[in-house]
């Protein structure tokens, strides 16, 4: 083997290596979210697309949120819990999240979900 | 095999069975049942007579072989329909290695991995080109995952092919020519 053989060589493998690389850091950090998931506690409820609007109740057991989807984002437009901090919170494709402490009911983006729920509601 | 003797007749005869033998191996290459959902990761033990027929005989010869394998293995095995893939990737890699075996730089292994990367990437385009569009998932996963593998793949089957064939050339082939060993500052 000649020298330009063992660069070849390197820089074929090395390419392939980065496109292996950059396509896991892009999958496990900056997937855009196509759909949101409810949570309560520690227990998934429900999923809605974001590209589809729409208006859902979610009643727990601690209280009652309405979710609102429209033109790609998610908000809490009523709730009946304390402070209501959770209706200042939105999810769009680029991420974000909706904690509702008072109600344990974390609504997340389906790629946060995928890497587990643990960052989120910690 | 007189290596020596490539007069008309005799040299249509071991082209022939060039051809027969780069048939067969495709064919072999067939019943090999690994598949990654798309066609190209056996980037071709028919590529181990490609690179002989280059080395010993030509690139006119290789091409000429390269062209007919894929179409006798189309109608005889596969269908014309594959014929896109394999004729396009085994056309453009024996293109691709003779334009890389005239820089003196080179040895027969970085041509092999050469062509059998440019193998696989052709038929990755061509599949991109059919299957692909206006789907932007599928895009994503194969530029990001598939054509990395394909890569590897291509570089592995063509170091396996220029051990081989350097191996045969050894023995039947032309005599060795010791080149100075510089970098492609020159072609
Ligand atoms: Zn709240």
């Amino acid at each position: 083997m000649k020298k330009a053989d063992k660069i070849l060589l390197t820089v074929i493998t090395l390419s392939a290596v980065l496109i292996l690389a950059g396509g896991f850091i892009y999958r496990s950090c900056c997937k855009r979210a196509s759909a949101v998931e409810v949570w309560v506690s520690d227990e998934k409820m429900q999923s809605y697309p974001l590209d589809m609007d729409g208006v859902y109740e979610i009643t727990t057991a601690e209280g009652h949120n309405t979710l609102k989807i429209e033109k790609g984002e998610a908000r809490i437009i009523d709730a009946d819990c304390p402070g209501g901090d959770c209706m200042k919170m939105k999810i769009d494709q680029n991420g974000g999240s909706i904690i509702c402490l008072p109600h344990k009911l974390s609504i997340i983006p389906d790629r946060v979900a995928a890497e587990g729920t643990d960052a989120v509601t910690r | 095999m007189q290596s020596q003797d490539k007069s008309g007749a005799a040299k249509l005869a071991k082209l022939g069975l060039m051809l027969a033998l780069a048939v067969i191996m495709g064919y072999v290459e067939l019943l090999i049942p690994i598949s990654l959902g798309m066609p190209g990761i056996k980037a071709g033990f028919a590529n181990i007579v490609i690179l002989f027929v280059l080395y010993t005989f030509g690139f006119k010869e290789a091409l000429m072989i390269s062209a007919l394998r894929t179409l006798i293995i189309a109608f005889l095995f596969t269908s014309p329909a594959m014929l896109l893939y394999s004729f396009t990737a085994s056309v453009v890699s024996t293109a691709i290695m003779n334009v890389y075996k005239r820089k003196s730089c080179f040895s027969i292994y970085g041509i092999s991995a050469l062509g059998g990367v440019a193998h696989n990437i052709t038929q990755f385009i061509v599949a991109l080109i059919i299957a692909a569009f206006g789907n932007r998932n599928a895009l994503g996963f194969m530029l990001s995952f598939y054509l990395p593998l394909l890569l590897l793949a291509g570089e592995a089957a063509g170091m396996i092919n220029a051990v081989i064939v350097n191996g045969i050339m050894r023995r039947v082939g032309p005599p060795h020519q010791k080149g100075k060993d510089s970098l492609c500052t020159h072609t």
